[in-house]
């Protein structure tokens, strides 16, 4: 019959035969895998994975052959896994010292160290920190960045354990601030207080570059009457709270800096540039509380290799049938506790994250496979003793042509520099994990690589993993992090 | 009814191996893929052979298959073997036994609009903020090329693998004179 025969015969309500029905239920099959497949419905392909799930069975019967390739690759070297152990447990230690305030600033306050979780229930002004303890702890207590302010505590939740800051970059956040003198002119101002501002929010400006940070927004200043009244309003700015007994923690954040205001271009465009990048580069943060409350000092939770979250998987496909991804299959999955973002360590070395995850099944992304995104902290190998500096996020790229090593795009933000390299000098680095996305412990190696220093003009930086297994996995053990209770309330309560 | 159910179980086993020899393949290799899309030429040398519902019903089991392998979503797998097969009954004439030239031509064919629908699929889902390691359509004309030249030596062995020939064998209820129609 001729299609428009067959169009004629069904406008007509006249009875199809049975294979007329199959024909046109087998083109409506066809059309609407078609629209799904251009407008993505996630639950309803969750379902349809699931159905196809008991295949897994007959799949299986394949894995002699990742068995087969696993003994071909033997690149495993266990004394190098334990020195990376090493390297990562030094890693995170140094991340949370090195989120302390200085010498100066520290007298007269107890400082918590903090790990940042996640932005709170989506809000990127509000982030999740795990202190190191809740003792001690009290709201409106500020939050700061080794000399650098960050927010104050809005909530505590004892019960999991965390505690939600609010950054300064909130709409309606304000401290109290004051513009520092330049220093030929500390001397003669004397007490003379200077000019008093309020800062919080984010100016509603351009940024400088495509890329670059958002400038935090100043308020209200005040004008000073002695001799720094003729001073131009420009320069580094401070938390100084003009009347401290309206807010009992106000003295807590007395001193700490919050960046430098820019001269401004008109009365409605203050701009202060700020020193931290609060959207991506905030890992690990200390909750500064006062001494005299007699409690002793905070003591540092396990590492996260330590810890007993960890489940131990099996591959059984090697790799993916698409060459232009990356992936494997694990022998484990939801009925594990394991859940989409779970870590993937072999050793002390992050290989990938979870993707789909079902009964019985979970399919790992490598870092090698494209648009996955990992907050990053840089450790310097060539000077083990200096502080790890944090990056803030990067995105594979996939592998690269060459090498087939993974690909890395960082986006950039604050500049990364190191004393005496000039502008370009190519450093090597240890990249790591950062905290921030719950589910990815911090402090996971993900490979070394080389980062030019210097600000990059917003076009942000590409590296390569110049030591990263392009075979991952198939030498050594692996181990899948499986969040607690805690960690899968709060991944619930995530938008 | 049952050596039909071998059969499918037959072309359970054979297609999962050929996703695993891909699979391992990819996981040692830099560069583009060269070797053949080895399930697609299984599929659309049973097609030539099964009635069309149940080539589909082939096509449909290779996407549910290909998807306990891949992180492609099943959908997309589906809908790009389903299409595969509609190609190669529009292409049937170049698709005859004795054109091999014809044949490796259309299956190149197919297998470039199978390799660019997959990944156009991937890229609606994760558009990448930048520019990846590779373009994203790298290696899908080597795909191509070789397929349509293993096409053109092997297509009409690769239904010949043991247990698929109860797919388009007449087996017990079925005429000679349908299985020819069919042919």
């Amino acid at each position: 019959m001729s299609r428009a025969g067959r169009l004629e015969l069904l406008l007509s309500g006249a009875p199809m035969s049975r294979a007329g029905r199959l024909e046109l239920l087998q083109r409506g099959l066809l059309f609407g895998l078609i629209g799904l497949t251009l407008f993505p419905q996630p639950k309803l392909e969750l379902a349809l994975d699931r159905c196809a799930s008991p295949l897994r069975y007959v799949a299986r019967v394949t894995s002699p052959l990742t068995r087969l390739l696993g003994r071909r690759v033997s690149a495993f070297d266990p004394e190098q896994a334990r020195a990376e152990e090493r390297d990562s447990l030094r890693c995170v230690a140094q991340l949370f010292e090195s989120a302390l305030p200085p010498p100066e600033l520290a007298s007269g306050r107890r400082a918590v160290p903090a790990a940042v979780l996640a932005r709170s229930r989506g809000e990127r002004d509000r982030v999740l920190v795990r202190p190191w303890t809740l003792a001690g702890l009290a709201l409106g207590q500020p939050v700061v960045h080794r000399h650098v302010y960050v927010g104050r505590v809005v909530e505590i939740d004892a019960e999991l354990g965390v505690a939600t800051v609010e950054l300064l970059t909130a709409r309606d956040f304000r401290v109290g601030a004051r513009l520092l003198p330049p220093d030929s002119l500390r001397a003669l101002a004397g007490d003379d207080p200077g000019v008093a501002l309020t800062v919080g929010g984010v100016a509603l400006g351009r940024r400088s570059a495509e890329g670059a940070l958002p400038y935090l927004a100043a308020h209200d200043p005040a004008r000073a009457r002695g001799i720094l009244a003729e001073l131009p309003l420009e320069g580094p700015l401070e938390v100084h709270e003009w009347l401290p007994d309206l807010d009992p923690c106000s003295s807590l954040a007395e001193g700490f800096a919050l960046g430098r205001l820019l001269p401004e271009k008109n009365q409605q465009d203050r701009r202060v540039e700020p020193l931290l990048d609060f959207l991506h580069g905030l890992f690990h943060v200390a909750i500064l509380t006062p001494q005299d409350l007699g409690l002793p000092p905070p003591e540092a939770p396990l590492h996260p290799l330590a810890d007993a979250d960890w489940v131990p998987a099996r591959i059984w496909a090697c790799g993916e049938p698409n060459p232009w991804l990356r992936c494997l299959q694990l022998e484990v999955g939801a009925g594990d506790g394991l859940s989409q973002g779970c870590a993937v360590v072999a050793g002390a070395r992050l290989i990938g994250r979870l993707g789909a995850v079902l009964p019985g099944n979970s399919e790992v992304r490598l870092l090698g496979d494209a648009g996955l995104s990992l907050p990053v902290t840089a450790a310097f190998p060539d000077d083990p003793q200096r502080p790890p500096q944090v990056l803030g996020r990067m995105t594979t790229l996939g592998r690269d042509p060459q090498t087939g090593r993974p690909a890395l795009h960082w986006q950039g933000g604050l500049a990364f520099e190191l004393p005496g390299a000039p502008a370009g000098t190519p450093v090597r680095v240890s990249l790591y994990t950062g905290t921030g996305e719950i589910g990815l412990p911090a402090g996971l190696l993900l490979g070394e690589s080389y980062v030019r220093t210097g600000a990059d003009e917003g076009g942000g930086q590409r590296l390569t993993l110049t030591d990263a297994d392009p075979t991952p996995g198939f030498d050594r053990p692996l181990w899948v992090r499986r969040p607690g209770w805690a960690e899968r309330r709060l991944l619930e309560a995530q938008p | 009814m049952t050596g039909r159910w071998f059969g499918w179980l037959a072309l359970c086993f054979w297609s999962a191996w050929a996703f695993a020899l891909e699979g391992a393949l990819g996981a040692g290799a830099h560069g583009a893929r060269v070797w053949p899309d080895l399930p697609l030429l299984i599929l659309l040398s049973l097609a030539l052979v099964v009635p069309r519902s149940r080539a589909r019903g082939a096509a449909l089991v290779l996407a549910a298959l290909e998807a306990q392998f891949s992180a492609v979503p099943l959908v997309a797998l589906a809908a790009g073997y389903l299409l595969a097969v509609g190609a190669s009954e529009a292409l049937r004439p170049w698709l005859s036994p004795e054109a091999a030239m014809a044949r490796g031509l259309a299956v190149a064919l197919i297998s470039l609009l199978l390799e660019a629908w997959l990944r156009l699929a991937l890229l609606r889902r994760t558009p990448l903020p930048f520019e990846p390691a590779r373009d994203p359509y790298d290696g899908v004309l080597f795909t191509a090329v070789s397929s349509g030249l293993c096409a053109a030596l092997l297509l009409p062995l690769a239904r010949s693998l043991p247990g698929l020939s109860l797919l388009w064998r007449p087996t017990g209820g079925e005429s000679w004179a349908a299985a020819a129609r069919v042919r």
